[in-house]
């Protein structure tokens, strides 16, 4: 073998990988249609290389790969916390639907309200667009997409929706909540 | 003409059956767009889309009302696609596919304004020679026959005479109209009624709510006229008019809209929409592999795995609104949640490209009687 | 039920908001002027329009249509925006800002302009907020819509504190039934038939009642029938449904049987939905299929008729007024190009009678920036500042409840909301949120960082760990009675102005021990409900916080409740009040000043609803006046 993995082979290897630390199949990840946008984005903030240490980390030492930890959260709700801002349960906070206070202390070049300004010419809303770019084009939070929202893992997981999308119908809410199979085996 | 009650109930099943075969390939264009992408045609697919739904309810109120009983689970009952639905002199094939001008061409003839310009022309012979979907090429022997209802094939077809299909849906309903005005004229001669079924199997305005239109409760002859009118002419427009008399935009004229890059308003003329700028993006769509089946993922066991799982909720949908018009219409409520469900189901499948197939993705195949062998 | 017939498309017409310009708008002699394209606005708009009067409506925010396209522009920015709080759908605009719960911070005159827009100097700053868009906060507002009490309005004689209405119950009954009617309440009689509250024989709400979450039935089974003793009362307690203004099930029996028509998207085009809350938990900020009411249903009522035009970037600046006769001969407005740029046209537009309905802080800020508080006879411009009084308790439930479903708040415990105990502590009203701890601690982006990082938890285990916690998750969100106090004020100050030069509102506002008291109350009556349900108490009040309030050694946390209200008041003459019962103001004949601002208590209701009854009612003095102000003989009011 001379040849390195093909562009495809690539991104399949990625969703595989994040099938095994998400806890979700293959089938939903690919579900999302969100799997070129998210790869594209670990590719971008912390090269190719972080992803291979990545996938070949020993899932039991703790803490795990910071990288790992940002993919999972990627997939769950959509955002990209930077490797440095793991633990930010501050930031977390600030991102999250229905959150009311005043902004956490986040490191210069991730200032998200910076990019209100931009937000305000309509219809170019660039979603997420989170301003201040780093010299190397990194940015340590930024939501990938509108859509990157409501495809958020961590919705199912909790046996609801996204606040806002994939609504459940009217009344559905006066039933005790239903969990799909997450025990399912990993394929 | 329709001379008993036993073909008149033919008939509306018949109708039942129509009216939901245009539902999966609506449902497959509609949750082919990209999500954030296309809200016009978005909103234009689904609003049509729950009108069928309110036509299949209507029928089921008309079937129920002249004593009949629907049955949506029947084998057979959703086609295997692509279907053939009447729509003008010409046999057309319905698919599932994805978003895209022949898909919009599809849907515009489908909901075509097509009255029949004479007593003949309402009917047209059916061509099973070039059709090739019987041995010899002549009309199908009953069992033959027994199978294409099975497998919902031709929809159309005049009941009971399998060499003449009818020219359009409007023109199927009209005979249904008329079946009912004659068995209700013989009725009353002799003191009776053809409207003898259960009220409480109506399903009332409250438990159906939509943009398009209300239920309307058969009793009699007036509504059950009412309602099978309103089926006809939501989808086609009242006699080729754009609003009806509810000012609901025929569906015609609401995929034309898409096709004309603008919205009609009221006092437009057919053809001249003056309405507000609306903008398709063709791109913005998932490449859903059409008329897919189930065995064209054997090299995709996870998706096929959800494949199954789909069909088995949608017939459980199926199961549900059917129970919903044989005396439980609170049901409908359960109904709507059970289609959020499948949404999102779709969704899934739609975005997930399959294996070896150069630029495919999955889709919903719809095959809730798959034959074994057709099973991998 | 209701015929078809009734039903009638809301079409939003096309370039409604771009069919007169600022500048022709100026060159027009109007009936009504009304500045805030919010629900006073559009509801005065409305029943003026019916009356036949030509009508200009002012709106600072932008909006250029409401068409399906904007509104979902505004829900895809929602969707984007890193940080989610009430104002993230709507765009930035540095020239009609908004206040935003992530700016919440003391100022000083060195803070960089663009990093707030209330000014709060004090060590307490409240998070409140409301909205400059079209359909002003109406937009992003939670859709609860409970009447006041009997005993609210007549607080002062009752009790001993706050200030009495020059209104009662039973002279607002018929507009509050009329205020149901235009904002689509889905309520029962039968519940809402408690401390006073009455209804004429027969009436039912348009839509009947929202389902209860199955955590509202988890918290009922704990709550229903506790008893507490306060002031020597005891109250039994219960889980009752709250009114919502969001579509549900039509009831038959509404207006003697002829049933009720849902309204459902606005658009310029066919926006067929809406029609019934499909359970999307975003009521606040933004209802994706606008199932929920918002200004924008009764705007384009209004401008069906042809007789309302609206002039959107246009910011109200000044009221100008005739010294001699204290008539109010015009509104200047900035009349903005763009929300990029700081340039502006001015213009001074004119009518026979002039209506702020720009909430109760801009209604405040546009009269102080217009020095009209010289000519106020009460003074009372800006003063009596209220909004409710928020104090969050959370807790564990045992079992997975079901959180994150249902719109944000489908029931709560109202048996406190009035009684005897209010001589000496706030009554309030105790929401149960469905949406979980999100508005406390930021879950459950937090329970996700928590696991994932902290606990280092992954796959399956990540999977089902998450669905467990969250899914048991109870907030109970205290709304908590605030009195009118002189000192709570608005008020503006040279040094603060905005991108194009308007004047920005000064906010000072402290939380009352009397507020307080009822606070430590409620707090003592979350752990005891947590008891009673078995749930584990994790609330933690920050002290370090802006929105800590220290009563009687403990801190708590005091959040903004949006409901605003009280900045001008009204009463029975003009030294205790800025206006009258009809919301004409004491020192202007031809302005009226119709909103929360003129609200002198606000109980235990958000305000909208009494808002918009007050809306109505007000329209009817507004028509009147406009009849004699307009026939050939003028008969002075």
């Amino acid at each position: 073998m001379t040849q390195g993995p093909t562009a495809d082979e690539k991104l399949r290897e990625f969703v595989k990988f994040s099938a095994a630390v998400t806890g979700f199949s293959e089938f939903d990840l690919w579900g999302t249609g969100q799997a070129e946008a998210y790869y594209e984005t670990v590719v971008n903030q912390v090269g190719p290389d972080a992803i291979q240490n990545a996938i070949s980390s020993d899932p039991s030492v703790v803490p795990a790969d910071p990288v790992v930890q940002s993919i999972i959260k990627l997939w769950y709700v959509g955002v990209w916390y930077g490797p440095e801002l793991a633990g930010r349960v501050d930031v977390a906070a600030w991102t999250a639907p229905g959150r009311s206070g005043a902004k956490p202390a986040v490191s210069d070049d991730s200032q998200p309200e910076e990019s209100w300004n931009r937000q305000a010419v309509p219809g170019q809303h660039q979603a997420g667009e989170s301003g201040a770019y780093a010299e190397d084009g990194r940015k340590a939070l930024f939501v990938v997409s509108s859509e990157a929202y409501t495809e958020g893992l961590l919705w199912r997981a909790i046996g609801a929706h996204p606040s806002g999308a994939k609504a459940p119908g009217y009344g559905s809410w006066v039933n005790p909540p239903a969990f799909e199979n997450y025990q399912k085996e990993q394929v | 003409m329709i001379q008993t009650i036993e073909e008149l109930r033919e008939y509306l099943y018949k109708g039942l059956q129509l009216e939901h075969a245009t539902l999966p390939p609506y449902l497959t264009a509609l949750y082919s767009l990209h999500p954030g992408k296309n809200s016009d045609a978005r909103h234009v697919i689904r609003v049509v889309a729950v009108e069928e739904m309110l036509h299949l309810t209507l029928v089921a109120n008309v079937l129920n009302a002249v004593g009949g009983t629907p049955n949506l689970t029947k084998r057979g009952f959703v086609p295997n696609y692509p279907t053939r639905l009447p729509a003008g002199p010409d046999d057309f094939e319905v698919h599932l596919r994805p978003f895209s001008p022949e898909a919009l061409a599809t849907f515009l003839r489908i909901e075509k304004p097509a009255q029949a310009a004479s007593e003949e022309d309402r009917f047209v012979p059916m061509d099973w020679a070039t059709l090739g979907l019987t041995s010899n090429g002549s009309a199908p022997s009953p069992d033959e026959l027994a199978e294409l209802e099975e497998s919902g094939t031709v929809l159309g077809l005049v009941p009971g005479d399998p060499t003449q299909r009818f020219s359009s849906i409007g023109e199927f309903y009209e005979e249904i109209i008329r079946g009912i005005n004659h068995l209700e004229d013989q009725a009353r001669k002799v003191g009776k009624t053809i409207f003898t079924g259960n009220p409480a199997h109506q399903v009332t305005p409250e438990y159906f709510y939509s943009g398009g239109g209300d239920v309307i409760k058969v009793t009699g002859r007036d509504t059950a006229v009412a309602a099978l009118t309103l089926v006809a002419e939501q989808g086609e427009g009242l006699h080729g008019a754009i609003f009806d008399n509810q000012d609901e935009i025929a569906h015609y004229y609401r995929f034309q809209q898409l096709e004309m890059g603008k919205y009609y308003q009221k006092g437009d003329e057919p053809g001249d929409p003056s309405g507000p700028d609306l903008h398709v993006d063709w791109s913005a769509v998932y490449p859903v592999k059409p008329d897919i089946k189930l065995k064209h993922l054997e090299g995709d066991p996870e998706i096929l795995a959800a494949a199954k799982e789909f069909n088995q909720s949608y017939a459980a949908f199926l199961t549900d609104i059917n129970l919903a018009y044989n005396g439980q219409p609170d049901l409908l409520l359960k109904a709507v949640w059970e289609m959020f469900r499948i949404r999102d189901s779709m969704n899934r499948l739609i975005r997930n490209p399959l294996t070896g197939q150069s630029g495919e993705n999955a889709g919903p195949t719809f095959e809730l009687w798959p034959s074994k062998e057709e099973t991998p | 039920m209701t015929s078809y017939d009734d039903a009638e498309q809301i079409i939003f017409p096309a370039g409604a908001a771009t069919q007169t310009s600022a500048a022709e708008a100026a060159k027009g002699e109007w009936d009504a002027v009304i500045v805030g394209g919010g629900m006073a606005g559009s509801i005065v708009a409305e029943q003026l329009s019916q009356a036949g009067y030509k009508v200009l409506i002012l709106e600072a925010g932008p909006g250029k249509d409401l068409d399906l396209a904007e509104y979902e522009s505004y829900l895809s920015r929602f969707y984007g925006a890193v940080v989610k709080d009430n104002q993230s759908p709507y765009p930035f605009n540095p020239n009609a800002r908004m206040p935003r719960s992530t700016d919440t911070m003391p100022v000083h005159p060195d803070t960089p302009r663009d990093d707030f827009y209330l000014v709060q100097e004090d060590k307490y700053c409240t998070d409140t907020t409301f909205t400059r868009v079209l359909g002003g906060t109406s937009m992003h507002w939670e859709g609860k819509a409970l009447r006041m009490l009997p005993e609210d309005f007549d607080l002062q004689t009752k009790y001993g504190q706050g200030l009495n209405w020059p209104l009662s119950y039973d002279d607002l009954e018929p507009y509050y039934r009329q205020a149901e009617a235009e904002l689509g309440v889905a309520a029962e009689v039968e519940d809402q038939t408690y401390l006073g509250m009455h209804f004429p024989k027969g009436y039912v709400f348009p839509m009947h009642r929202m389902p209860p979450s199955y955590l509202d039935q988890t918290v009922a089974r704990g709550v229903d029938g506790m008893r507490v003793n306060l002031a020597d009362d005891d109250y039994t307690l219960q889980v009752r449904s709250f009114p919502q203004a969001r579509n549900g099930v039509p009831n038959a029996a509404y207006d003697g049987g002829k049933g009720f028509v849902p309204v459902g998207a606005v658009s310029t085009s066919q926006a067929e939905e809406g029609e019934r809350c499909q359970g999307n938990t975003n009521c606040v900020p933004i209802c994706p299929v606008q199932a929920k009411y918002h200004a924008g249903k009764t705007l384009a009522k209004a401008l069906r008729k042809g007789n309302v035009k609206i002039v959107t970037q246009a910011v109200a600046s000044k009221v100008e007024i005739n010294d001699l006769d204290r008539r109010v001969t015009g509104i200047t407005i900035k009349n903005y190009h763009s929300l990029d740029s700081d340039s502006y046209e001015t213009y001074t537009v004119k009518g026979t009678v002039y209506i702020l309905c720009a909430h109760a802080i801009e209604n405040a800020r546009i009269m102080l920036a217009s020095d009209m508080q010289r000519m106020s006879r009460s003074k009372l411009i800006g003063c009596n500042l209220m909004d409710h009084a928020y104090l969050l308790s959370w807790g564990l439930l045992p079992k997975p409840a079901g959180t994150m479903r249902g719109t944000t708040c489908t029931s709560g415990i109202t048996d406190l909301r009035g009684g005897r105990f209010r001589v000496t502590q706030a009554g309030f009203g105790v929401d149960i949120h469905n949406d979980g701890w999100g508005w406390a601690t930021g879950s459950p982006y937090t329970d996700l960082v928590e696991l994932v990082d902290k606990r280092g938890l992954r796959g399956p285990e990540l999977r089902r760990t998450l669905g467990d916690q969250i899914s048991r998750q109870l907030l109970l969100a205290f709304m908590i009675d605030l009195l009118p106090d002189r000192s709570n004020t608005v008020t503006v100050d040279d040094r603060y102005k905005d991108a194009i030069g308007n004047l920005k509102p000064v906010v000072s506002l402290k939380i009352p021990p009397y507020t307080m008291r009822g606070a430590a109350f409620a707090r003592k009556l979350a752990t005891d409900i947590f008891e009673k349900l078995g749930a584990e108490d994790k609330t933690h009040y920050d002290e370090k916080s802006y929105s800590a309030v220290e009563y009687d050694g403990q801190w708590y946390n005091i959040l903004g409740g949006n409901h605003l209200a009280g900045t001008h008041i009204m009463g029975t003459d003009p030294t205790n009040s800025v206006v009258d019962h009809t919301q004409q103001s004491w020192d202007h004949d031809n302005l009226y000043l119709v909103g929360p601002g003129s609200l002198p208590s606000i109980g235990t209701s958000n305000i909208s609803l009494t808002m918009a009854a007050l809306a109505f009612r007000s329209s009817i003095h507004i028509a009147r006046y406009l009849r004699a102000a307009k026939a050939p003989v003028t008969v002075g009011s």
